[in-house]
């Protein structure tokens, strides 16, 4: 049990994949304009990051490394993340034609989502791992979830940016300043709160 | 669809391309991965350049001895014997335990024999932590005086030495692991028998403590191992027939804090169950509420941990004590 | 001559993916607390972004439309293997210092953008120079920023100690995205100055020529 608070405050505060880890910056930046729209790419994230573990690293571990072809790990996760990305989109596709009116705009970028390669290199890099589980020995289930809560941690920053940003619709902003660059310097402001959890920790 | 059909339409050129590129590339990979594949021991002798920036180092991997790989407050995890120019060096491993947090430091230890016996560190070389925010404190001046401050009771981080880094529990893990790697050199490399090693409730105690038996009773002179930041601490026990103790005294230099000696007053007339009950399953230091219900003074735990280690280990091995006394086994 | 120095310009200021296109912002932002590790970032993207674009040229023609995408991910993937495998073999702490940025490579936008958008239409030799381009206008723009953020973060430059004092702030997050964002609005106000002034040369240029068109015209009617 403290293992599991601890790995979860880990992935979500105080490692968080956008503001401590840098990764998934471009959904980041692009798709907070609006809250509802934050909110529908961090849950797509979130899924298939969730997933995208659960496959990756039974592969990764019981296929790839007994076998000795462990270096070809970058095209072999790029290709399973690429095609469950595809098949996440037609099953959300028959299912509920109006959650893929609301989520399937989504869902091809996230193939080029660093968050998602990013988590699957993470939680097959045992050192990695240990240290964010306090020690625990890494598993499936700790793989699982560990990326599941990074990327709730993802989706939280997500909704934050964008109620920021919609309050900055509100505002006139110096020509330059206007677009991306203001945006990473709101970016910036909650990296800084977010930087005293990790005193928590 | 025919055959022919299929073989002429876009699908099968896209799958046909798709496949070969992927085919090449896995072919391609495969033969620089065996041409740039680096090899475990070529990862460890990058690892031992590091430890030695300026000069070639030759060395042996040897196994390492699980007998005194780990203990409460460190664990060797590779040890190599230096060959060459530095004939008679050690450089282990090993990770220091107990660190702020309960967290470890991992760390390169150069240990360095004469004669057949431990004669210092010659480095360290911290390598990784956990859980220890404010290592970055810690210059390489002050694990030179930490490993400068030996004394014959091993290293201590605090204290006696007046090292003051503002990270003094991770600078502890540090010299813990210094005293892991003397104690380890010393037990594996110089043959130094530990008289107590098939004791129980052995952690903490040095093979410099002693014992004689009288009339049935048995009194202790123990040196405890450092439990940094604590130091070092000699200890007399006196335990009587009734396996309880009778008189407990400090003696090493007593100007610190753990030094209240009224309250250990209270160890009189208790046994082995009492401290085994008080240190707990793991003798984890953070037991601090386990030493409070039983009124131990709080704000000097690890020096309270070294005093219950002494005091159980004085108690559990009673009857030990006086049948090897009676062998003539003592020193 | 004038085409490749189009595509170079282009690639280095006029479309620099880090500060016009804000592309590949995740490797940027996770290395330029330091300049050591973002030149070293840039110039591994530089052969990989260069050679991707090889490739991708040379195979256009071959490449049905379909399976462009999947096609172009297994190339770079590759590259980006073959670059890990060089580095960890050749230049260990370079690898240590990018650590799992490195296999990020594969989705940095700048080299699957530069292969969609260039490569797949030109010859081997202009996506050769545009990859080369680009990649010189990403590692510019991350050595910069390592610098600035380096030099208020810690006080030094390329790991020597300058000056005592320092915001440690800037070695983080917080601080890669301030400097990051200070930087394109300082990058476009420039090249907008620029391109300004430029045309107003142009317009000066092209009014004088009218007015000696007409004085012409004047000539030759009188």
């Amino acid at each position: 049990m403290a293992t599991f608070i601890a790995m979860v405050l880990s992935a979500v505060l105080t490692n968080n994949f956008i503001t401590v880890q840098t990764l998934g910056i471009c959904p980041f930046l692009g798709v907070s304009k609006k809250t509802s729209s934050a909110l529908g790419m961090g849950v797509a994230v979130t899924v298939v990051m969730a997933l995208a573990a659960a496959v990756t690293w039974p592969i990764y571990e019981y296929v790839m490394v007994p076998l000795n072809f462990a270096f070809l790990e970058i095209i072999v996760f790029i290709f399973i993340i690429a095609s469950l990305v595809q098949m996440l989109e037609k099953i959300i596709q028959k299912l509920s034609p109006s959650l893929y009116n609301a989520m399937g705009v989504y869902l091809p970028l996230i193939t080029t989502n660093c968050a998602v390669l990013g988590v699957c290199e993470l939680v097959i890099d045992k050192t990695a791992m240990a240290g964010l589980l306090g020690g625990a020995a890494v598993n499936f289930g700790w793989a699982v979830l560990y990326s599941l809560f990074a990327g709730l941690g993802f989706t939280l920053i997500m909704v934050i940016m964008s109620g920021m940003r919609e309050k900055l619709n509100n505002v006139k902003i110096a020509k330059y300043l206007n677009g991306f660059p203001i945006s990473m310097v709101t970016a910036s402001l909650i990296c800084m709160a977010f930087m005293v959890f990790t005193y928590i920790a | 669809m025919t055959a022919k059909e299929f073989f002429k339409s876009t699908a099968f050129k896209c799958i046909a391309v798709l496949l070969s590129i992927v085919l090449i590339c896995g072919i391609l990979l495969t033969l620089c991965n065996a041409l740039l594949y680096v090899t475990d021991d070529e990862r460890t002798a990058r690892a031992v350049a590091k430890v030695f920036p300026d000069e070639e180092v030759t060395f042996e991997e040897d196994e390492v001895d699980e007998n005194y790989a780990e203990t409460a407050n460190y664990r060797v995890e590779q040890a190599f014997t230096l060959t060459g120019e530095r004939e008679g060096q050690y450089l282990l491993s090993i990770i220091g335990k107990n660190g702020y947090n309960s967290g470890t430091v991992t760390c390169w230890v150069v240990a360095l024999t004469e004669d057949n016996a431990f004669a210092g560190l010659e480095k360290l070389v911290v390598t990784g932590n956990e859980k220890q925010s404010f290592i970055n404190k810690i210059g390489d001046s002050d694990i030179q005086a930490v490993i400068d401050g030996q004394n014959e009771d091993g290293f201590t981080a605090y204290s006696s030495s007046g090292i003051s880094t503002g990270a003094t529990f991770s600078l502890g893990a540090i010299a813990n692991a210094m005293n892991g790697a003397k104690d380890y050199v010393e037990s594996v490399y110089c043959g130094v028998v530990n008289p107590y090693a098939d004791w129980t409730a052995n952690t903490n105690i040095t093979s410099a403590t002693t014992y004689t038996v009288e009339n049935g009773v048995v009194t202790y002179n123990i040196i405890t191992a450092a439990n940094s930041p604590a130091p070092s601490i000699t200890i007399e026990i006196v335990v009587g027939a009734d396996k309880t103790i009778t008189s407990f005294t400090t003696k090493s230099d007593t100007t610190h804090s753990w030094s209240t000696e009224n309250v250990y007053t209270d160890f009189a007339g208790k046994g082995a169950d009492f401290f085994a009950g008080v240190i707990g399953e793991n003798g984890d230091i953070s037991n601090n509420s386990n030493y409070a219900a039983n009124g131990i003074a709080i704000g000097a735990t690890r020096s309270n941990y070294l005093l219950l280690s002494a005091a159980l280990f004085a108690t559990a091995n009673y009857d030990r004590a006086v049948a090897q006394y009676a062998e003539g086994g003592a020193e | 001559m004038n085409k490749y120095k189009k595509i170079t310009l282009d690639g280095i200021i006029f479309n620099n993916p880090t500060f016009m296109l804000v592309l590949g912002t995740c490797p940027t932002l996770g290395l330029i607390s330091s300049a050591l590790p973002a030149l070293e970032m840039g110039l591994a993207v530089i052969v990989i972004l260069t050679l991707s674009n090889m490739i991708i040229s040379a195979l256009r023609k071959l490449i049905p439309n379909e399976v462009r995408i999947p096609c172009y991910i297994v190339v770079i993937a590759t590259l980006v293997t073959l670059i890990r495998m060089v580095l960890d073999k050749f230049l260990p702490d370079v690898y240590e210092a990018l650590g799992n940025l490195l296999a990020l490579i594969v989705v940095n936008c700048i080299i699957l953008g530069r292969a969609e958008a260039f490569a797949n239409k030109h010859t081997v030799l202009e996506s050769a120079v545009d990859g080369i381009a680009n990649g010189i206008g990403f590692t510019m723009a991350l050595t910069v920023m390592g610098i600035i953020c380096e030099f208020i973060g810690s006080g030094s430059l390329f790991g020597f100690k300058i000056m005592d004092f320092s915001v440690g702030m800037f070695s983080t997050p917080a601080g890669a995205f301030i400097v990051f964002g200070l930087s394109i609005c300082a990058f476009t106000a420039i090249i907008d100055a620029f391109q300004r002034a430029r045309r107003v040369k142009a317009n000066r240029l092209a009014r004088e020529n009218m007015l000696d068109d007409g004085a012409q015209a004047e000539e030759v009617k009188a």
